[in-house]
């Protein structure tokens, strides 16, 4: 049972990355356009996505056990993915917050900002864990 | 250090995953909850479908002030165009009260109905009533009584163009995370309700001000 789950949770962290990262790039790209900014200004926001991915796919490859069948790292992983998506949703279709119509682009901006930083903070921690995580197994190599 | 860090770094690892599984779950929760709070439904009650009706009493005898009287036929001392720029402004105020009454008579109110009344209430009644018609109201109109209430009229009417700012500015920041209890929600402050009966009593107010200026009118010309 526990296989199953790690393994769904395993399989279910990637492709929730990439809906996360999809979608806060679209409220971005909308925002930078709103605020007549480049793309590069919003370069920055990716990096966490991309970091992480990146590592994700280096233990892949490594079969690092001690990432991937880690059942609180996925849980964890997962979790956060699902407050970005979620946060993202309700910017985008939650219209009983006001702020959704007031700028005329039927995306909440206060809002999404007001949540970005605590997304740089989970994505980077998760990036660091998995570091501390891949240090073990170097050492037990 | 280094041998330390590789030792340690498991259990390093899994506090920063503890650490952001919390805030995780901090952020999960907060949005339901914040969610739940701004989907709060208001149900008018007896006390304020009374004053509904009181306010539409009065509105109904502005509506009888205004147009019971002959003002074409008037033959005073008081200058006729003047007399007939005073009734337009009044009867345009009437209009629009009249207009935008049946909207307070909704009975189920979300915060985004709360917000359409708001914006409603605040461009045909404060901006094309209070500050166009009737903030200089002896502008081209030309009676020496008018000079007694004009004060009162002006004090008024400062009054009503900023009753409602504060209201719609509270509505717009309702994203922000709040985490009011229900003893705040019963005793101090509910967004919906307590922004609904703001608005309401600017309403009232508005009314008690026009319903004045009718009875002006009225004793002008002698009725």
């Amino acid at each position: 049972m526990k296989k199953i789950l790690n393994l769904l949770l395993y399989i279910l962290r990637y492709i929730l990355c990439i809906i996360a990262f999809f979608i806060t790039l679209y409220i971005m790209i909308i925002m930078c356009n709103r605020l007549d900014k480049g793309f590069i200004d919003i370069l920055y926001l990716a990096i966490p996505y991309f970091l992480l991915f990146l590592l994700f796919l280096f233990n892949l490859f490594l079969r690092n056990k001690y990432i991937n069948s880690n059942i609180f790292y996925n849980i964890t992983c997962c979790l956060v993915f699902i407050v970005n998506i979620l946060v993202c949703c309700r910017c985008l279709f939650d219209k009983s917050m006001l702020l959704n119509r007031v700028y005329g682009y039927s995306i909440n901006f206060g809002f999404f900002n007001d949540y970005l930083s605590f997304n740089s903070i989970m994505l980077y921690g998760l990036a660091v864990s998995t570091i501390f995580f891949m240090f073990t197994y170097n050492r037990n190599n | 250090m280094r041998r330390f860090f590789i030792e340690y770094s498991y259990i390093i690892g899994f506090t920063i995953t503890g650490l952001v599984f919390g805030l995780a779950c901090f952020l999960l929760f907060v949005n339901f909850y914040h969610y739940k709070n701004t989907n709060v439904v208001y149900y008018q009650d007896s006390v304020l479908s009374k004053r509904l009706v009181s306010i539409n009493n009065k509105i109904n005898s502005a509506h009888n002030n205004i147009y019971s009287v002959d003002v074409n036929g008037y033959s005073g001392d008081i200058d006729k165009v003047s007399l007939l720029n005073l009734y337009s402004k009044l009867s345009f105020c009437i209009t629009k009260l009249d207009s935008i009454g049946s909207s307070f008579n909704k009975k189920k109110l979300n915060v985004q109905d709360v917000y359409n009344l708001t914006l409603l209430y605040k461009n045909n009644i404060i901006n094309d009533c209070v500050v166009v018609q009737l903030y200089d109201l002896d502008k081209n109109i030309n009676i020496e009584k008018l000079n007694i209430i004009k004060p009162f009229v002006k004090l008024n009417a400062d009054s009503l163009i900023n009753s409602v700012s504060y209201v719609k500015k509270n509505l717009e920041n309702n994203s922000s995370y709040f985490l009011s209890s229900k003893f705040m929600k019963d005793n101090v402050f509910e967004v919906t309700r307590d922004s609904y009966i703001e608005v309401l009593n600017s309403y009232e107010e508005s009314v008690d001000l026009v319903y004045d200026l009718t009875v002006f009118f009225k004793s002008l010309i002698g009725v």
